[in-house]
């Protein structure tokens, strides 16, 4: 007889009583014991309220049986127990009204970056309360890496990847389309970057802010504007996108875009060069390798008594004049929230695009001064941060 | 612990990239040449696939289609290292450097294509057997040029450059089609594992050179053949040890390592690879 037939004989169990009968005839009392009190600990340890040493003391089982249920919960790969405690929370609320359940959460990083850490930040925070079990990796920008990750994420039984860049999201999306995992994109520039449809069991959370508004901003602060330079690497699938985006607005500003295409961040001090003498201003969008050396870029326009411009709030202390953008730990927060939509039992399938919520503007006072720029009082009003 | 997904994972990776290590083999050991054009022709077999998949060609000739642009680019290289007398080093980095601009053409100008929703080798079947299927297919057809009597001679390349001239060898087409053959290997494995992730990204051929080469010499150590021809198949067991030694150091975070620290992991496993071979063989003497 193969095991397989007494597992079905166990699902043909319908009732509690009917599980008694069957149970007590098929165990002796004392393996009914040590099931019962094995199945009590891990429920104790899936509230994750008490220490070990209380769960022996609460239950009477031993230290042994103890770790032994807590290493079947997390790290073994059949992952029954989790398997049924989760079906059991699902439920349940219905009936008892438990609260939300805990969710297995793996988060996976593009690379180290500030603005990517940030959103991290975000979303941990805004889950702090809920007692997920969350644990992070880093693609340190590798393909082949985020593949291996993705695998590992699947395979030990996580319920969301919250994929913070689109180059592991589209690693991710694969495992999302065939209903092995939830994905959840965060701080995608160009959402069409990720081919969602009906039933590809990804939501997508963004961090494109319009251009219109912020080249709108650069003028009335440097009413002189009309060579705009902007330096972004022609590898980053987001910033070919807002540029390509920008070449179309530009014109109707009256400003003339200077381009100027880097691949590496030791190409920074060159592309700095041909563009400082060409332009009025210069702008750094979302460009993650630009930012990664925004000092040298900063350095040589202030030299020259010019602005440089970003999209990134963080940059603006650094030394840049001013931002209008997204803040990375609200982005963060709006992906907790969409975590949460997704507790509640709406469908991950249902939930739109999310756009950054808000905008928030920051200026450099003592920049401006340096290079002799003098913002408007009715801007200085309006910012959310002058430094 | 490591599940089985994770090891197919790493299976499909490695069987992808051992593909990758032979073109490495081939340059490195077969004709001795330090090629570094392989991170260019990761990506241009990755971009050529991409687009035409995405256009709706068969995902099969698409394959052969990066195959001979690798090879093209292998002639490339070639000529600029026996024609124009560049060193073999200088030929591949300039080829790679050319290649950037080159594959950003070939995507249409942008860093990044998807493709998800067409039709790739892969669809409808099982990942692992189709990569073994091709795999199998590529070194079978390898091995055997390698055993032939054209074989020989280029790997007399690698062994002798002076006495190859002397016995009638034309030692720089010997060059040339070794490039060829190593590039279109290396191409195919970009095309294929574009094919695998849906995707291709510019940025996807960092670190080409760095793993086919671990590959292959983790391969040489573990199985030890002694016959060259025989020493292809040890690169693509290699490559897939290399994959389970990420696995593993992926999953030794309950020692308190991250990520970031992999390298560091992997680096150390490999050492201890070759380091254990050696003090095997001295104790034999």
């Amino acid at each position: 007889m193969k095991k397989v037939e007494l597992f079905e004989a166990i699902l043909a169990l319908e009732t509690p009583d009917e599980a008694e009968r069957f149970f007590m005839d098929l165990c002796t009392p004392r393996e009914i014991k040590a099931m019962k009190e094995r199945w009590q600990v891990c429920q104790l340890l899936n509230e994750k309220k008490l220490s070990y040493r209380a769960i022996r003391n609460e239950t009477g089982a031993s230290t042994t049986t103890v770790t032994r249920v807590s290493r079947f919960l997390s790290d073994e790969p059949y992952q029954g127990y989790s398997r049924v405690l989760r079906k059991l929370a699902i439920s349940l609320p219905l009936m008892c009204n438990i609260e939300a359940y805990a969710l297995k959460i793996w988060s996976m990083k593009a690379v180290e970056h500030e603005a990517l850490n940030a959103v991290e930040k975000g979303f941990r925070e805004g889950l702090e309360d809920e007692g997920d079990d969350i644990r992070s990796d880093t693609c340190q920008g590798s393909l082949v890496l985020a593949e291996q990750i993705a695998a590992k994420a699947v395979s030990t039984g996580g319920d969301i990847i919250v994929a913070i860049g689109t180059m592991p999201a589209q690693s991710v999306f694969r495992y999302a389309k065939d209903g092995k995992i939830k994905l959840i994109a965060t701080s995608i520039t160009d959402p069409s970057a990720i081919p969602t449809s009906a039933g590809t069991n990804t939501a997508i959370v963004s961090n494109f802010v319009p251009l219109e508004p912020q080249l709108g901003l650069f003028k009335k602060i440097q009413p002189g504007l009309r060579r705009l330079g902007i330096i972004y690497n022609t590898g980053e699938a987001n910033s070919v996108a807002i540029v390509g985006k920008l070449r179309i607005i530009a014109p109707a500003f009256s400003i003339e875009l200077v381009e100027s295409c880097i691949q590496k961040s030791s190409d920074i001090p060159q592309a700095v060069a041909v563009l400082v003498k060409k332009v009025d201003a210069v702008f750094v969008s979302n460009d993650n390798t630009v930012l990664g050396g925004i000092e040298y870029v900063i350095r040589v326009f202030t030299r020259e008594k010019k602005p440089v411009f970003v999209s990134d709030t963080d940059q603006v202390e650094k030394g840049c004049l001013a931002a209008l953008g997204p803040n990375h730990v609200d982005i963060g927060r709006q992906t907790a929230k969409v975590i949460q939509r997704i507790k509640k039992g709406e469908d991950i399938n249902d939930i739109e695009v999310q756009y950054p919520s808000s905008t928030e503007l920051y200026l450099n006072k003592t920049v401006a001064g340096k290079i002799g720029i003098e913002i408007p009082k009715g801007i200085l009003e309006k910012a959310d941060k002058v430094l | 612990m490591i599940s089985v997904q994770e090891i197919l994972t790493s299976i499909d990776i490695g069987l992808i990239f051992g593909i990758v290590a032979v073109g490495i083999y081939l340059t490195f050991r077969t004709i001795n040449f330090a090629d570094l054009t392989c991170d260019g022709s990761f990506v241009l077999g990755a971009a050529v696939s991409s687009v035409l998949v995405k256009y709706g060609t068969n995902p099969y000739i698409a394959l052969f289609v990066s195959l001979i642009a690798g090879g093209i680019i292998g002639l490339c290289t070639g000529i600029l290292h026996v024609k124009v007398k560049i060193s073999d080093l200088l030929s591949g980095i300039i080829v790679a450097f050319i290649l950037y601009s080159i594959n950003l053409r070939i995507m249409g100008n942008a860093p990044n294509i998807t493709f998800m929703d067409n039709e790739s080798v892969f669809s409808g079947r099982d990942t692992t057997l189709t990569l073994a299927g091709i795999t199998f297919f590529t070194i079978a057809a390898l091995i055997s040029l390698l055993f032939s009597g054209f074989g020989l001679k280029l790997r007399s390349t690698g062994y002798n450059r002076k006495f190859g001239p002397i016995i009638g060898i034309n030692i720089k087409s010997m060059i040339i089609i070794g490039l060829m053959l190593s590039n279109s290997m290396i191409a195919l494995g970009g095309g294929l594992f574009s094919q695998y992730q849906g995707f291709c990204d510019i940025s996807e051929g960092t670190g080409t050179l760095v793993s086919g080469l671990a590959s292959v010499v983790i391969g040489e150590k573990v199985l030890q053949f002694k016959k060259e021809p025989l020493l292809i198949l040890s690169c693509i067991v290699g490559s897939i040890i290399y994959r389970i030694f990420i696995n593993i150091a992926l999953n030794s975070d309950v020692f308190g390592i991250k990520t970031s620290d992999i390298n560091l992991v992997t680096g150390f496993m490999i050492i201890s690879i070759i380091a254990a071979r050696r003090m095997k063989k001295n104790d034999c003497a």
